[in-house]
């Protein structure tokens, strides 16, 4: 059994690997990239993006390298990764109880900031070609006397673009003897001794091209989920998922509840009373909420109980959000309990119907699972066995049936869970409800790849966790499944 | 004796065989009456997309009449005009040829392909076996809403099938995207049935005639899985018309001003207060729809293997 839940969870990383491999690829790797909605844009050539401003934009979101190099730092993060020009020592650290040596790594170069000076000490050959005898880069504003001013444009490794003294552009050309002086790790740790691997990682390294790679992302793995393009420009993405999580999980919860409790109960009931009106009642319906388009059903749902109501001057329910904007208009079912905006039974009132919509598919489908599950239990010998001690019916059902019939019910329910959770992506769309299901409908409108990418890393690892999870909880429940 | 003639004498056994087998299906599925109901409803929205460029009152695209929007019903347009002046009756007439389409050419792709994918898979065995199989549970591991979305969305610029017009570009593609994630349900169920038919006598006898391999997959292997496909491929035509017409709800479908009952519910979801009939029928085509198939699929499945009746 341990084994098997090991076996399991090797796999299930594994997969997690692979979709995260797959939703990198898809969304850079597609025809024209990750900007090539950009490309597109308009039709008026003043608003259209220029191809060097995208050249530069991918050069900031470093979509410029390659694609494996692109991943790994997605994935791990790219502060460690080497840089055009690179000094490697070993250094004792005394940081943490372990006093261990650890490898160092001086970024260099490519870690330079735009905006960031560098001071040059070189010899024009030919006009606009400075080869660089030494370089140093500082913050603005410390410029050594004697030395010539220049503002980098573009690290071209093994090159740096600058311009001088603000109008004239230069190329500032490095060979391997250029010393560098390089910010943040100025003065060198005494300890250990520093050998120069400019040689390994370099521009004119092994690494060659792939040098300049380093950047300050530490990786989605290590949490770090960068940024936000569009939807919330410049915010960090997981600030923005951590204001929408708690939404989404209200949502989730109660409508997995819902489902649960009213579903299994009405299969129960139907299949113990099978062939009657209800258990007709209860099989039509499970067939018309499998079959319902849940958007639709949620537009009439507010149509009847928001506008409908209102029109009739019933107590009608809020139309969508969250929460109220403005105290509840005379009349509303919020007014008449006389609940003020962002109280609990605001918030309640407004999971209500999002609630009823999103649990439709899952009460229809699991309340027929649990029906035929039930049905074959009810069939086997035990059960006839219970009943021939004369056992009393209610105990035969309940305690001898259903105990049995749950088991393949608990998987159905644990596999769909995430179902449930990317099935917010319509309801909340619906319901203008401000989770992660409609946070995924806004990024993907407009093209907001960071948090689509995490979205859809966090609604991939929900599936496979959950997948796991109801092969183990089987495996574990049922004692007639045995595993070697 | 020639095998032509051998042919032509055991043919019609053959057809007397087939015709009773399949009156003695029919006379099953007959008895399923909500069955029968959905093909009637599906019969209906048929005729209604193939004869909607001959009854419906307007050109779905090209009909725009600008001096008379957001129009409510009246007796010119019995459900009114959109926000360029378009006749949304005609809309939803032509609405059914494109959802319909979308949704046999899906199931009819995937279904062969899974199919085809399972029956060797199952045939085979070994790596082959293992290679397919660790495909599909990936396939199946991924969140199916979320990667259509993100697919079709970055698709949506891109696709474009040579020599089609530009605005059936993006049904071609959720065409495409909704055949990738959806051919694993028809892979699993042929490579199960292969797995127990790949032993019986019957394909041993084939094999032992000197049958070569990829004729035993399709003239045995996948004939003799058929009840099991047909069944599951009905239903999912029901899922295929919802999830379409999510995805084009959504706006990262079929793309107007191509209708599709999915977009017609995005389009006129602003007027669900002021026009609701609008948004209604839209909405009650899909639903019936799918309603339809998932009864038909029921009524399959009781006809084609009456042990699986409860």
């Amino acid at each position: 059994m341990t084994a098997y839940i090991i076996r399991r969870l090797i796999q299930a990383f594994f997969v997690v690997i692979a979709a995260t491999i797959v939703i990198f690829l898809l969304l850079n790797a597609a025809p024209g990239g990750p900007l090539s909605g950009l490309r597109i844009g308009s039709t008026d050539a003043k608003e259209r993006v220029s191809e060097a401003q995208i050249r530069q934009l991918e050069n900031l979101l470093g979509i410029d390298k390659p694609i494996g190099l692109q991943y790994l730092a997605w994935v791990i993060g790219d502060d460690w990764m080497g840089a055009d020009w690179m000094y490697a020592g070993l250094e004792r650290y005394p940081a943490s109880a372990k006093t261990a040596v650890r490898f160092w790594v001086d970024p260099g170069v490519a870690h330079i900031k735009p905006n960031y000076d560098i001071w040059v000490r070189g010899t024009e050959t030919t006009p606009g070609e400075i080869h660089a005898v030494y370089i140093e880069a500082k913050p603005r504003g410390q410029r050594p006397d004697d030395m010539l001013g220049a503002k980098v444009e573009k690290v071209l490794s093994p090159n740096l673009e600058v311009t001088v003294g603000g109008t004239r552009k230069a190329l500032i050309i490095t060979t391997p003897e250029t010393a560098f002086v390089i910010p943040g790790v100025d003065p060198r740790p005494e300890e250990g001794s520093w050998i120069n691997i400019s040689g390994l990682t370099g521009a004119y390294g092994l690494l060659g091209q792939w040098a300049g790679y380093h950047g300050e992302k530490a990786g989605v793995a290590r949490m770090d989920w960068g940024t936000s393009w569009s939807v919330a420009n410049g915010q960090p993405v997981s600030a923005i998922v951590e204001s929408r999580l708690s939404n989404t999980l209200v949502l989730m919860i109660s409508a997995t509840l819902l489902s649960l409790f009213v579903g299994i109960p009405i299969g129960v009931y139907s299949a113990v009373h099978q062939y009657s009106k209800a258990d007709y009642a209860i099989t039509t319906f499970s067939f018309f909420g499998t079959s319902m388009p849940v958007f639709w059903f949620g537009m009439m749902m507010i149509l009847v109980f928001s506008y409908g109501f209102r029109g009739l001057g019933l107590p009608f329910m809020p139309a969508g959000g969250v929460e109220s904007v403005r105290p509840a208009p005379e009349g509303s079912l919020l007014n008449l309990l006389g609940s003020q905006p962002g109280d609990l039974i605001d918030r309640f009132a407004h999971v209500i119907m999002p609630t009823i919509v999103l649990s439709l598919l899952y009460l229809a489908g699991w309340s027929r699972f649990t029906r035929s599950s039930m049905l074959e239990v009810l069939r086997q010998d035990y059960v006839r066995t219970a009943r021939a001690k004369g056992l009393r019916e209610r105990i035969v059902v309940y305690k001898h049936a259903l105990r049995n019939a749950l088991i393949p019910v608990v998987t159905v329910v644990v596999l769909q869970i995430p179902g449930i959770f990317a099935g917010a992506i319509l309801t909340e769309t619906v319901f203008n409800y401000k989770g992660m299901g409609r946070l995924y409908f806004e990024s993907l409108g407009r093209s907001d790849w960071p948090l689509v990418m995490i979205i859809l890393l966090i609604f991939t690892v929900l599936t496979v966790l959950s997948t796991l999870l109801g092969d183990i909880l089987y495996t574990m429940i049922d004692p007639r499944i045995r595993f070697h | 004796m020639s095998t032509a003639e051998l042919e032509l004498q055991v043919e019609p056994l053959l057809t007397t065989e087939a015709e009773s087998q399949f009156r003695v299906i029919w006379k099953r599925f007959r008895r399923h009456k909500l069955a029968m109901a959905g093909i009637v409803i599906i019969a209906f929205f048929i005729a209604m997309a193939i004869l909607a460029p001959f009854v419906a009152p307007y050109d779905p695209i090209r009909y725009q009449d600008l001096t008379n929007t957001n129009a409510p019903p009246s007796a010119e347009h019995p459900l009114g005009t959109d926000k360029i002046g378009r006749d949304i009756l005609s809309r939803l007439m032509f609405g059914a040829s494109i959802s319909l389409t979308v949704a046999f050419t899906v199931v009819l792709m995937s279904e062969t392909f899974g199919s085809i994918l399972g029956a060797i898979s199952g045939f085979y065995g070994g790596r082959v076996d293992n290679l397919v199989q660790r495909v599909t549970d990936f396939m199946l591991s991924l969140p199916l809403l979320p990667m259509l979305l993100a697919v079709s969305a970055i698709f949506k610029d891109q696709f474009a099938i040579p020599g089609l017009p530009r605005e059936w570009n993006s049904a071609a593609l959720i065409i495409v995207v909704l055949t990738v994630f959806g051919w694993m349900g028809a892979c699993r169920l042929v490579r199960g049935q292969v797995l127990s038919l790949r032993n019986q006598d019957f394909t041993e006898a084939a094999r032992a005639l000197g049958v070569g391999n990829r004729r035993i997959i399709l003239r045995h292997m996948i004939p003799n899985s058929l009840p099991p496909i047909i069944v599951n491929a009905t239903l999912a035509l029901g899922g295929v018309i919802v999830i379409e017409s999510a995805l084009s709800f959504l706006t990262f479908g079929v793309q107007p001003p191509v209708p599709t009952w999915g977009n017609m519910l995005a389009d006129y979801q602003a007027e669900l207060w002021s026009e609701p009939v609008k948004v209604f029928f839209p909405g009650l085509s899909i639903f019936l729809c799918a309603l339809a198939f998932n009864y038909i699929g029921d009524g399959l499945r009781d006809a084609l293997d009456p042990r699986l009746k409860r």
